[in-house]
């Protein structure tokens, strides 16, 4: 080797020391990391950079299921609300199916608070939660904001001056729409300054927070706010390339020598960002399903699922229907009906391996001459059949009837098996408007249904 | 006793497979070069899923020839075939346990590697096992959830466990006047009772029908899909790291990981199926004369229609790529007027109501382009993966009819048509409210990630080769007299190595 070769030449000029080449990496990750989140805060945030007041947060005396918020539009809240602590706790919405927790807020809260952040806990209100208002130039005008959900966890939302959110305040609310999965605990609402902090910590709870399994996971996730105005994915990309581009002019200038490992290190950190964004969530929901689930048998586990109400009955259901023998010739059918196709077709899932009839789309009762003899009907939530205990006789829809036992009865719910060929009614039937509640009990009673 | 019949519903048949996989009729010449270890990986992953699947074979066989399933019965029975074909393999090996050898790179095995290098191959290694651990709990604690698992396939698996056979499922017409012993429905009797089949096979293997442990075979087809691809990146001629890269961007996936922990959905099976039966036709036809290569392919791409009724039009998407590995021109230029051909008579008959194989032909056009940006672009079902892809895509440009990657492009292409004319004359409704966009792309993803780790290897081998050319530049700049012109250029690009030099002159 010629001697005026310095040692570091031996070093090929594209794979450079470990430490520099680490440090390259790291610094232009770090500055597209930058860059990406200068990005996300540019276009999430407006107002001032620094907050003028300390965060106000709304516990205790300061949320009441009330009656005192009178809103045009919305019934007075009529739950069982005890409140433990400082948390407010929702057993449950009031008839209507909505339960409203009144904020007292200060006066000029416009002025001085813009984002609203609600901690809630415990069951889901599944007809939505929402944010809501009166005040600005039109105080009889009821505002709201429906509140975003990034797993189990609420999302702070922004209110601006032109969503209504100005002047004087008269009166602020969080709704829930009901039905609920579970008391709602809610331990505080916190409102926020507008300032660049609460803007980044708006966006970093939407982008990391936990996304629970739900009925819709196995077809798309959403990996932060379901209104996608701030995707991750999009961000983190665009800091590749301006790391990227930035590494290009680098080298263009003369700067820096090409290093090819460069080209593959710089993706994998990007793409570790969002996995181990997913890990965490992954990591969280094991604790859930853990909780729920892990160490239980089989049986115990459906019981504790969503359904495990609907699971025990199922249980209550098949105790009245022995397993057919395994002849080929002798056997039987379960046609279930229920007006709500989950718990149709979930149901039927239940009952197999018996020989069920559940299928999506049809909720109406078959006509009566699709049932032999043995076959079993399963009336789940369903409205527009009633059971006639003097003639033991199942009607719908236009005088369609069928003979049948009443195996079981439970909560609007009912079993029954198939006796005979469909006979006319001898009571008369009423009308198909006035069948709106369920399945109802023997409208003549006889003798008491044997359970 | 529930986990050793677990651990055997999943062994068994992958011992079948592997000894499917290596199997060696002929007698190799004594003259052959001699064998190199076999690519475990590539034999353990192929094992697995083909062993699966043949396993449901027997199954059927079974029960058209009316014997009732016993799980120790069918286990022996596959175990034996295992034992029989391995023996023959032995037997025409003379004694070596070659199988499908790997391409000898030893510069590129993880041994010789730099540490840093070692400690990302293990640290990426460690993150796939981490996910194997957390999916594996999901997989084994939560009873059935997602919707179809419980309304079209875990419902026939039920009942086939039960009846310790095959029992048929039919449309609600005949059901309603058939024999109720025999004759049962749900919501999908139509769909190929594969899936089921492992269901039951999980269900025999433990004595009962645990909704939560039958799904067992959905962590198993992870694993074997990560273990497969990776051994046939290696077989490409990837490094070592460079192949655990591409498998942990597969692995990794949100929302294929998903289909694992909320078993029970038929996607992903039909993605490993799908995935690497084209895979190992590219491997045959990258030109690497090994037949098994092409016999596991087209075993994979028939199994694909016994997966879902969507695997028939994924098995034709690989035809274009036989033609073009056949006639490279004259592929491309029949692919390119194939595609226009569809997508002309997709507008033709979008009102027609037609049938093909099973599938309506012709909904309304409807505008399903922003859903499908939103669900592959910003939400958080494929991480950054299209992203990449495009970029790596547009940097190797030249590279995309080169070679073995004008098969690559042109399957790869065929499925992108196939795709459209689905998301846009077919099923829009579902693409509109996301039902479905994610849960079609997932049986293209493995070929997808494939295909850019292809590329992307290619491309940074080329830009290896330009360093490699530089560093000849250097050197050979630094041997010219101090004076020399080209010297005083090179030294201007290498300033702080200059002035070490001239100090140290």
């Amino acid at each position: 080797m010629p001697t005026d070769i310095t040692p570091e030449l031996t070093l090929a000029p594209t794979e450079k020391p470990l430490k520099s080449f680490a440090l390259q990496v790291l610094s232009l990750f770090a500055l597209g990391l930058f860059a990406a989140f200068s990005l996300a805060l540019f276009r999430a945030h407006a107002g001032p950079l620094f907050a003028a007041n300390e965060p106000l947060v709304l516990t205790g005396d300061s949320l009441a299921l009330t009656a005192g918020l009178r809103l045009a539009e919305n019934n007075l809240a009529e739950g069982v609300a005890p409140q433990f602590g400082k948390t407010l706790i929702i057993a449950r919405p009031n008839d209507a199916g909505s339960a409203v927790v009144a904020l007292k807020l200060p006066p000029q809260v416009a002025g001085t608070y813009r984002y609203i952040e609600p901690v809630i806990k415990g069951g889901v209100a599944t007809g939505g939660v929402a944010f809501i208002w009166r005040g600005g130039a039109l105080k009889e005008k009821v505002r709201q904001r429906d509140i975003a959900f990034a797993g189990a966890t609420a999302l702070a939302i922004a209110v601006e001056p032109s969503d209504g959110w100005t002047g004087e305040i008269i009166g602020a609310a969080l709704q829930l729409s009901g039905p609920f999965t579970a008391p709602i605990e809610i331990e505080a609402v916190i409102l926020r300054a507008p300032s660049l902090a609460a803007t980044a910590q708006r966006l970093l709870q939407g982008w990391f927070s936990f996304e629970a399994w739900d009925n819709s996971s196995i077809n798309f996730l959403y990996g932060g706010p379901i209104d996608l105005a701030h995707p991750l994915p999009l961000y983190l990309f665009f800091g590749l390339l301006v790391s990227s581009g930035l590494y290009w002019l680098l080298i263009k200038d003369g700067r820096v020598v090409g290093d090819a490992r460069i080209y593959w290190v710089l993706p994998l950190l990007f793409w570790l960002i969002s996995d181990v964004r997913w890990q965490i969530s992954l990591l969280q929901q094991a604790r859930l399903t853990s909780a729920a689930f892990f160490g239980k048998d089989i049986e115990a586990k459906h019981l504790a699922a969503e359904d495990g109400r609907l699971f025990k009955l199922m249980q209550t259901f098949t105790a009245k229907m022995p397993l057919a023998p395994k002849d080929g010739k002798t056997g039987y059918r379960v046609f279930i009906f229920s007006d709500e196709e989950y718990t149709r077709g979930r149901a039927a899932y239940h009952l197999y391996p018996r020989n069920t009839f559940a299928l999506p789309g049809v909720s109406d009762v078959l006509a009566a001459k699709s049932y032999n003899v043995g076959d079993y009907i399963a009336l789940i939530d369903k409205k527009g059949v009633r059971f006639n205990g003097q003639t033991q006789a199942l009607t719908w829809g236009l005088a369609e009837t069928v003979q049948v036992e009443l195996l079981h009865f439970e909560n609007g719910n009912g079993l029954f098996q198939v006796r005979g060929a469909p006979q006319m009614p001898s009571v008369a039937l009423p009308s198909a408007s006035a069948n709106t509640s369920p399945i109802l009990p023997p409208a003549n009673p006889g003798p008491a249904p044997k359970f | 006793m529930t986990f050793f019949g677990l651990l055997a519903s999943v062994l068994v048949p992958t011992l079948l497979g592997m000894a499917l996989v290596r199997l060696q009729l002929r007698q190799r010449p004594l003259d052959e070069a001699p064998a190199v270890p076999p690519n475990w990986p590539l034999v353990i992953g192929y094992g697995g899923v083909i062993g699966a699947v043949v396993a449901t074979l027997l199954m059927r066989l079974s029960s058209l020839a009316g014997i009732a399933w016993n799980f120790w019965v069918l286990s022996g029975v596959i175990l034996g075939l295992a034992i029989l074909l391995h023996l023959i393999t032995q037997n025409n090996q003379r004694g070596d346990l070659a199988a499908l050898e790997v391409a000898p790179l030893p510069e590129r095995t993880t041994k010789s590697a730099e540490p840093w290098l070692q400690w990302l191959f293990y640290g990426l290694l460690a993150l796939l096992v981490l996910r194997f651990i957390n999916l594996g709990f999901e997989v084994t604690q939560r009873p059935l959830y997602p919707w179809d698992a419980w309304t079209q396939w875990a419902t026939k698996a039920k009942v086939f466990f039960d009846a310790k056979a095959m029992v048929s499922f039919a449309t609600l017409d005949t059901y309603l006047t058939a024999n109720a012993a025999a004759v049962f429905t749900d919501a999908a009797p139509t769909y190929p009772p594969t899936v089921s089949l492992l269901q039951a096979f999980s269900a025999l293997s433990i004595g009962r029908f645990d909704d939560a442990l039958v799904n067992v075979p959905w962590l198993s087809c992870w694993v074997f899909l990560c273990a497969a691809f990776y051994g046939q990146a290696r077989q490409w001629g990837m490094s070592a790291i460079a192949a655990l890269l591409a498998t942990y961007v597969l692995g990794s996936l949100p929302f294929v990981n998903t289909h694992v922990a909320l078993a029970g959905y038929a996607e992903l099976h039909m993605a490993t199926v799908f995935g690497l039966g084209a895979i190992a036709f590219f491997s045959w036809a990258s030109g690497s004369g090994d037949k098994r290569q092409l016999f596991i392919a087209i075993f994979l791409l028939l199994a694909c229609v016994e997966i879902k009724r969507p695997g028939i039009f994924w098995l034709l998407s690989v035809v274009p790529g036989v033609f073009v590995w056949w006639r490279p021109k004259v592929g491309l230029i029949l692919l390119a007027i194939g595609t226009a051909i569809l997508i002309a008579a997709g507008f033709a008959f979008a009102k027609s109501g037609m049938t093909l194989a099973g599938f309506r032909v012709g909904q309304d056009l409807s505008e399903v382009s922003i859903p499908i940006v939103q669900n592959v672009f910003l939400m958080g079902n494929w991480n950054l993966l299209f992203f990449f892809g495009i970029a790596i895509v547009v940097f190797s440009w030249r590279s995309l009819f080169a070679g073995v990657h004008a098969v690559l492009t042109s399957v790869v292409f065929a499925g992108c048509v196939f795709l459209f004319i689905v998301f846009y004359f077919r099923i829009s409704a579902y693409v509109s409210d996301f039902t479905t966009i994610n849960r079609a792309m997932v049986h293209f993803v493995p070929v997808l990630v494939f295909y850019f780790a292809t590329l992307a290897w290619a491309r940074v081998q080329q830009l290896g080769s330009a360093a490699a050319d530089n560093e000849e530049f250097y050197r050979g700049r630094m041997q010219e007299p101090r004076s020399s012109p080209k010297r005083q250029n090179a030294q201007q690009r290498l300033p702080a190595l200059a002035d070490a030099k001239s100090t140290s002159s």
